[in-house]
């Protein structure tokens, strides 16, 4: 080898050792401002590692080819014995719990580290004696071991992870191997002047730039590159903010956000929270999981990177490898930037939310309105048809048709006339309860004391009914409407008449029920009964219900207005049947002085 | 002499229909019902010549929907939808429905039917 080339390695080699020493003395400054801002274990070990690099860089740049003194040739090795141990503390901070092997590896490094100081290493190997060269092997080993497990753990991370976090970590997995790389070289290499170890040791350093670059692009990539890194995820995040804006219910923003986030950061997981910081939507994980990830993510401390295996936002929690949040703070400020988006996403979700609901209800509301109008002009039609016609019948055909005919026809027209009043007095009713206009005046009254009115009207009304009251002797008073309640039981005890072949025999048993504060008013009646289909139409408006829908006469709108009664003043009703059998219909009203405030 | 069938569920209105009919003496009643089920059975057993078929019925079924089963189980009965509904269109529509008539004008009932049986109206 001639001396030209000599020179050229060593050019390489000064070369090399320079930018290193830039680069680790950049990244060292860089560390020691981040932990500086937070003080987190990961920041630490990252300041620490970077600094003993450039410490050793910056040493072997001012000593160039001369051999450093006794002490400070010394104090160079054992800061250079503290960088392994640096890079290991900094993987393991990004996993919970102290293994042996992290004892282990401390111990390790203060007997390297004591080592390097009580030891001298000649230049020349012929020097060595077996202690030396026990030393090299130990510390060599110590290096490189640490190195790799480093390097192979955030190999591992990246796997599990993508898009910018990923690539970060891959590039800090190849600048600690390529480090121990050279270091291994450094062992094997004797400073002897020959071209050989020129050469060598220009690969050392350039290994070490290599090493340099990726810890470079690792930790503080420039703005550009990280640019052209996150271009794919930036557009599929662009996507998912078009799907999640455009998103007509909650369930469409909070899937779509999910995905976003899950594009954006390469997570396994994801979760979404309501405004009250409870789960909403989960996404590739159950609920369990999801209970666990929401505990998780209250009690990190995001200033920190204390933020292992979740990324988290205001909204959005996400679960990923568990370095990745250390490499990724930019997705964290992108999920903040996301959660904005989805609130309002959400806000405007709700509000056409609202407004279909409000128009679904304007659309029953306006059904109900056809439907009512149109069985109001039914029920008004049909006795009027009847009226008509048999007053037709009459006038037509005077002298075909005998008196007792005549007579026949007339009671017609008059029941017709007055179901038709009837009716008409009944829809006045409905629609003066549904405006609001109905009053009550609820005051305690003696339920027992209605009921008998009742039994008075009807005795001398209709002869063939048995009505009987059954009460007790010391019967609260109840509180409500007392003409209300007249108006109610008229009704009910009509309806079993109507609704009974034969004599009717209706009952009327008011009781209490104490641990409900009510007084309960029952009418039993020995009528047809009720199919069990037709139970739960029952108090609907225009509910005739039965075989005999048109062949009683009725409004259909009497249980409506009973039930609507009942509940004005705080009660409730309900009916037993039995087809064949009759029917119980039974109301309650507070036991004045008992009200129970709802 | 002609049969008829009246499907109608208010017996008033029955009996006013009956009272109606009993003024041409060729036409003979031969039941009324109020389902749409038995319509289609008095119609299939009595194969009237006219069925006077009501809208609103008892049971789920109502009288326009329940025409083509009457009609299929009596071929040869005219339908007359007499209804207090105006249904006019809608029984245009429906085929098995020959005539559409409106309760409120009963008084067109007799030549209406006698129209559709083909009968002289001074007899």
């Amino acid at each position: 080898m001639n001396d030209a080339n000599i020179h050229i390695a060593d050019v390489i080699r000064e070369t090399a050792g320079a930018f290193d020493a830039v680069v680790f003395c950049g990244l060292a400054l860089y560390g020691i401002m981040t932990a500086m801002r937070r003080p987190a274990g990961a920041d630490r070990w990252f300041a620490a590692m970077f600094a003993s690099l450039a410490f050793v860089s910056v040493v072997g740049l001012v000593v160039g080819d001369g051999t450093p003194g006794m002490w400070l040739g010394r104090i160079d090795l054992a800061v250079l014995a503290l960088f392994p141990l640096c890079i290991y503390r900094f993987t393991r901070s990004f996993t919970r719990g102290t293994s042996v092997i992290d004892i282990a590896s401390s111990v390790l490094t203060v007997v390297v580290v004591g080592w390097s100081l009580a030891v001298s290493v000649p230049v020349d190997r012929a020097d060595w004696t077996a202690v030396t060269a026990a030393f090299v092997v130990v510390f060599l080993a110590h290096w490189i071991l640490l190195c790799v497990s480093s390097g192979v753990y955030f190999l591992r991370e990246a796997r599990a992870s993508q898009g910018v976090s990923a690539r970060r970590m891959r590039l800090f997995a190849g600048a600690s191997l390529a480090l121990a790389f050279a270091l291994l070289l450094a062992g094997f290499g004797q400073d002897d002047g020959t071209r050989a170890q020129a050469v060598l040791a220009a690969i050392i350093q350039l290994a070490g730039v290599v090493s340099a670059v990726l810890f470079w692009l690792a930790f503080a990539p420039p703005r550009a590159l990280r640019a052209s890194w996150r271009s794919r995820e930036w557009d599929s995040m662009q996507g998912g903010v078009r799907e999640m804006v455009a998103g007509e219910t909650m369930e469409e923003v909070r899937e779509s956000t999910m995905q976003a986030a899950l594009r954006l950061t390469g997570g396994t997981g994801a979760l979404m929270l309501d405004r009250d910081g409870e789960i909403a939507a989960i996404r590739n994980v159950d609920r369990a999981a999801a209970e666990r990830m929401l505990a998780e993510s209250r009690a990190l401390d995001t200033s920190k990177h204390d933020v292992r295996r979740l990324l988290a936002s205001d909204r959005i929690v996400v679960a990923c490898a568990s370095a990745a949040p250390f490499f990724g703070s930019e997705e964290r400020r992108l999920l903040d930037t996301l959660s904005a988006f989805a609130v309002l996403a959400e806000d405007r979700a709700s509000v056409l939310g609202r407004e279909r609901e409000t128009s679904e209800r304007l659309r029953q509301l306006d059904q109900l309105k056809t439907e009512f109008v149109a069985m109001v002009a039914h029920d008004l039609r049909s006795p009027m048809s009847v009226i008509t016609g048999f007053a037709d019948t009459i006038h037509d055909r005077w002298t075909e048709i005998s008196d007792e005919d005549k007579l026949e026809y007339l009671r017609l027209i008059s029941r017709n006339t007055r179901s038709l009043a009837d009716f008409v007095e009944d829809v006045l009713q409905v629609a003066r309860m549904e405006s609001g206009e109905l009053s009550y005046k609820v005051q305690p009254f003696d339920a027992r004391t209605v009921v008998q009115r009742i039994v008075e009207d009807m005795r001398v009304a209709h002869p063939e009914l048995t009505l009987t009251i059954d009460a007790p002797d010391e019967l609260p008073d109840a509180l409500g409407d007392a003409e209300r309640n007249w108006q109610i039981l008229t009704n009910l005890v009509s309806n079993a008449m109507k609704f009974t072949e034969g004599d009717p025999d209706v009952r009327v048993r008011i009781s209490t029920m104490p641990e409900e504060h009510v007084v309960a008013i029952a009418v039993r009646d020995n009528g047809v009964g009720i199919a069990d289909e037709d139970l739960p139409r029952l108090f609907r408006r225009f509910s005739r219900v039965g075989p005999t829908r048109r062949t009683v006469a009725g409004t259909g709108l009497g249980l409506y207005i009973v039930k609507s009664m009942v509940e004005a003043q705080g009660g409730r009703i309900w009916v037993q049947s039995t087809p064949g059998e009759g029917s119980t219909f039974t109301y309650t009203l507070p036991i004045a002085g008992e009200e129970v405030v709802a | 002499m002609k049969v008829l069938v009246v499907v109608e569920d208010d017996q008033d209105m029955q009996r006013l229909i009956e009272l109606t009919l009993r003024g041409d003496r060729r036409l003979e009643l031969s039941g009324c019902c109020a389902t749409a089920e038995d319509a289609v059975e008095a119609a299939r057993e009595a194969q009237p010549d006219l069925v006077i078929l009501d809208h609103f019925i008892d049971g789920t079924v109502m009288g326009l929907q329940a025409a083509p089963a009457i009609k299929a189980a009596a071929p040869k009965a005219a339908v007359l939808l007499f209804t207090s509904h105006d249904l006019q269109l809608e029984a245009e529509r429906e085929p098995a429905v020959d005539k559409f008539l409106l309760k409120r004008d009963i008084g067109q009932l007799m030549p209406t039917v006698q129209e559709l049986l083909g009968l002289d109206r001074a007899a």
